[in-house]
């Protein structure tokens, strides 16, 4: 693939990533917080018509940005392997000094962020995905969308402290000629 | 210091996500699940959800002028490494942004909608996502430029034993 290529695919992946992310968080927040207030005085029947309409629409968006955030999220991520990968980091000091191996500590490893930040971005999808599921919601919608805004922002801060860790990792290391290394030599 | 920069952008990222995905919800959803009510009905049940949407947008835009602020502050120094791309695409952002928070609380500054709130909430759709655009070119920009710029460039992105 081609330097530009990459990079607009890179780029676009980056942006649709974030634009699914407003989506699902920006739409559950409006979903259990704003919506049921708006609705409180109407009647039951009122109501649950209103709310079915608009679990209709928001189906289709969380079923679009479901999947668009799992490709672009998969584009992200082989862009980055490499760094979430390495375990340690080799520097090497001159010519004729000896290699050495620096460990990542446990809190500055990349790719233990990333599984953190995936593993828990994938609970949060399958929870939106199941209450958007079939023609009748799950008992207790809110509290489930309530509990899965909750995950989402606990992705999000996983997302911020996976690109730190990256970029803290290459930071530390920039002093010399370093080269990033997984477990096996 | 590691800690405020990540709760910061985490704070960032967070208060945008609410201001676009709250637009996209009241311009696109809304509207399709109101339309069950009679019209009558249709603008009693808007106004509780103006005020709550008022509240709402107008904490997610302190939250953002305050962590934005502050992560220019932290990554001022990287955009003068490259200040015809990175300091350029900041002020498009940041424009982009202050137009979106402008068109944001005119629609809402009235207890009413104006006629032409619909229509100014689509325009306001577009500007945000044209905005998280510039955020995340500006972000691609900064991370090259850095990488370019650090002494291990030649060798820090690629794999190689020892």
């Amino acid at each position: 693939m081609s330097f530009l290529t990459s990079t607009v695919v890179y780029m676009l992946g980056r942006y649709v990533h974030i634009v699914c992310a407003t989506l699902l968080v920006g739409g559950t927040l409006f979903y259990e917080m704003v919506v049921p207030i708006a609705i409180d005085d109407l009647r039951q029947e009122q109501q649950l018509s209103v709310f079915a309409r608009a679990r209709w629409v928001f189906r289709r968006i969380v079923w679009v940005a479901a999947a668009l955030i799992l490709l672009s999220g998969i584009v992200s991520t082989r862009n980055h392997w490499q760094e979430y990968s390495a375990e340690r980091y080799v520097q090497v000091d001159g010519a004729g000094a000896p290699t050495t191996y620096h460990e990542i500590p446990p809190a500055g490893r990349a790719g233990w962020w990333w599984a953190a930040h995936v593993s828990s971005g994938v609970i949060a999808v399958l929870i939106a995905l199941s209450l958007t599921i079939g023609s009748v919601p799950p008992a207790r919608p809110i509290r489930w969308m309530r509990l899965n805004l909750v995950v989402l922002l606990l992705v999000m801060f996983l997302a911020t402290a996976t690109r730190q860790a990256r970029l803290g990792a290459a930071q530390r290391h920039a002093g010399g000629n370093v080269y990033s290394e997984t477990a096996e030599r | 210091m590691a800690l405020l920069v990540i709760l910061s952008r985490w704070l960032h990222v967070a208060s945008a996500c609410v201001a676009v995905g709250g637009v996209f919800f009241a311009r696109v959803v809304l509207p399709v699940g109101l339309a069950a009510l009679p019209i009558g009905q249709q603008s009693i049940a808007l106004l509780p959800i103006r005020r709550v949407f008022k509240r709402v947008i107008h904490t997610a835009i302190v939250l953002l002028i305050l962590s934005g602020a502050f992560n220019t502050y932290v990554a001022w120094d990287k955009y003068r490494l490259d200040p015809g791309l990175l300091q350029m695409l900041w002020g498009v952002h940041v424009l982009l942004a202050l137009t979106a928070f402008s068109i944001a609380l005119y629609v809402l500054a009235r207890a009413h909608p104006t006629a032409s709130a619909r229509r100014l909430l689509g325009v306001n759709l577009v500007v945000l996502l044209a905005a998280v655009a510039a955020a995340s070119s500006l972000k691609w920009g900064r991370d090259k430029t850095v990488g370019s710029h650090s002494p291990s460039h030649p060798a820090a992105s690629s794999v190689a034993g020892p």
